[in-house]
């Protein structure tokens, strides 16, 4: 599969990687990633979208099944996806040329909701906050669709305040899927207007973020660490910015429970908080499950479990869904 | 303060903070035992609520010295692991012993080779590590608990209320300031004896970090920030307790001490409580 260094290359030479795109403009040069795609923002033709690159097989399959049926629902926040199929071109270490497929998701013309989020000045705000998440739940439940990743970094807020969902990657049809996010969002609302009344930075002096420039990306701080992507790589830093786990890997995701997921140039694995490999990154996929601790690998269209400590749980079978029900355990 | 003598008139209150998150899966060595902290933080806690049942025991049958809340928190759930939601008195809490079951831990001999080793308890909590850590409901429904508690008129005068929090990571509920409010929130609750005492342990699987234990403020000064924030978080020590951590700290140690552990391995988590709960034998 095509990796985030073959993204990069393609972005910084539009015109010798990409056959439709060929005439994109790739300006803020920032790639994050999830366990299944890496996406930035580009420009192209005059509007805005998100491209994504599926990082392994089983990336696209949800968008693959979603985006036939969006053609047919008239939907305010649902954007026009499409799958442009052999779009990218890359090179493996062998010289040999590759094609990839890439997910095109215009972006509409609205700024951040974690920025506004984040100065939520006053109970105005915060209904206003309020009636466009109500609307948003409208908009979805009407078109009964989920989107199933509603969070405040996958919102975008415009001029009106009308909330615009982005990251459609996990969108499935039937409705109901946001509605804990949505709630979830309605407490944050509620508590960030109650912190900003109560505290104003009161209580400060626990994690200095002054130091965190010198990265090229930084992420929050999860159970004390803080993931930062420098020249060498992704790693670590903790709260007092020392770098636990040194940058060295292709991504890396934020600790939940004790672990995160990895990717190396061998493959993805699963590390606990002093950065051994609970799961040997070997694997195209590994996805931890923090409601149980499991891990569901990947690798040559098998899949198998792996248990909190890194032990197999089920044998390797094909498998083309997400759930485990379908994976027998040992 | 904190010299109220425990009486069937003047009853204390005790809260059981559980951390139940999926990290609590992590295998960590106990002795001789390997188990999961989840094994081991509920084996401590039956022992502990045994311990309390053995306190009360006299030859007229149980007295009603103490109420007891057992609160376990992961993923969506904070809930009670003791019958009833809240409080339980010692007494119907005796009227309810379940029956002693054998647990099977792996034990590591000498030699290198494991065996099964059965251990006989009563299973009043079962271990569980799943989802996430969801600390500041489980505070803050302490918090109601305490303040119900000592808002009660046969009460106010009683020893103030103990809450020992027992984690292995940090809330996904709530942010530093959240969490250091709700625990002034707990500590700001109070009976004529004294303010709720609050002891929060975070335990770890790795005995060669350094561990922090009862810290006196210079200890706390240099310790790093996520100790810093846990020490604000928790109470003061009574220095009726100053002897029994003077004696598990060593030479050197001078009081005040503060309430916590960080990185604590799964004994010092033994000694820790073991302490905490000492200031409960003021029986009469």
């Amino acid at each position: 599969m095509a990796t985030i260094s073959s993204l990069r290359i393609a972005l910084s030479q539009p015109k010798l990687h990409f056959n439709r795109l060929s005439n994109i403009v790739w300006e803020d040069e920032e790639v994050m990633r999830t366990t299944y795609f890496a996406h930035t923002r580009i420009e192209f033709n005059g509007q805005r979208y998100m491209l994504s690159m599926p990082l392994c097989t089983a990336s696209l399959r949800r968008m693959e099944r979603f985006i036939p049926l969006q053609r047919h629902l008239k939907c305010g926040v649902l954007p026009k996806i499409e799958i442009l199929r052999n779009e990218m071109t890359y090179q493996l270490p062998d010289m040999s040329c590759r094609y990839c497929d890439i997910l095109l998701e215009p972006l509409p013309d609205a700024l951040p909701f974690a920025d506004a989020l984040a100065n939520v000045g006053d109970s105005d705000e915060a209904s206003a906050f309020f009636a466009a998440l109500d609307a948003l739940e409208k908009e979805l439940t009407a078109a009964n669709i989920s989107h199933n990743n509603i969070r405040e970094e996958n919102l975008l807020i415009d001029a009106r305040g009308a909330l615009h969902p982005i990251h459609w990657h996990y969108a499935t049809d039937k409705a109901g899927g946001d509605t804990e996010a949505i709630a979830a969002l309605r407490t944050k609302i509620a508590s960030s207007q109650h912190n900003m009344e109560l505290h104003q930075a009161e209580y400060a002096p626990y994690i200095t973020t002054n130091g965190l420039d010198k990265y090229i990306y930084a992420g929050d701080m999860h159970e004390g660490l803080i993931v930062v992507e420098s020249e060498q790589g992704w790693g670590y830093v903790n709260c007092e910015l020392q770098e636990v786990i040194k940058p060295q890997y292709l991504w890396a995701n934020d600790f939940c429970e004790g672990r995160a997921e990895v990717d190396t140039p061998q493959g993805m694995g699963l590390i606990d908080c002093d950065g051994n490999y609970i799961i040997e990154p070997i694997y195209e996929s590994v996805e931890f499950d923090v409601e149980n601790g499991w891990s569901r690998v990947c690798k040559d269209n098998m899949c198998a479990l792996f248990d909190y400590s890194g032990e197999q749980l089920s044998q390797w079978e094909e498998s083309f869904g997400g759930g485990y029900s379908e994976l027998s355990i040992k | 303060m904190y010299t109220q003598e425990i009486t069937r008139k003047h009853r204390a209150a005790f809260v059981l903070l559980l951390d139940r998150s999926t990290s609590m899966q992590q295998m960590v060595r106990f002795g001789q035992m390997i188990a999961s902290k989840s094994e081991v933080v509920a084996y401590t806690a039956n022992a502990l609520i045994t311990e309390l049942l053995d306190r009360c025991r006299r030859a007229d049958g149980i007295r009603n010295y103490y109420d007891i809340a057992v609160i376990g928190y992961c993923g969506e759930r904070v809930e009670s692991l003791l019958p009833g939601e809240g409080f339980i008195s010692i007494k119907e809490l005796s009227s309810r012993i379940p029956d002693i079951t054998s647990i099977a831990f792996e034990s590591e001999m000498e030699d290198g080779s494991h065996i099964i080793t059965h251990h006989r308890q009563h299973r009043w909590i079962e271990p569980l590590a799943e989802g996430t850590t969801p600390m500041y409901e489980a505070l803050h429904k302490a918090r109601v608990l305490v303040e119900e508690w000592c808002e009660q008129e046969a009460n106010q005068d009683s020893f103030p209320p103990i809450v020992i929090n027992i984690t292995d990571g940090e809330p996904t509920d709530c942010n530093d300031n959240d969490l250091l409010d709700i625990c002034t929130m707990i500590k700001r609750t109070a009976t004529a004896d004294g303010n709720t005492l609050l002891i929060n342990i975070h335990i770890c699987s790795d005995s060669h970090l350094n561990s922090v234990i009862f810290p006196m403020q210079e200890e706390i000064t240099h310790a790093s920030q996520k100790a810093r924030l846990l020490a604000d978080c928790s109470s003061i020590m009574p220095s009726a307790l100053d002897n029994a951590i003077h004696e598990l700290k060593g030479l050197g140690a001078m009081p005040p001490y503060i309430g916590m552990g960080y990185n604590a391995t799964v004994v010092e988590l033994l000694s820790m409580i073991n302490i905490g709960s000492r200031s409960l034998t003021q029986l009469e």
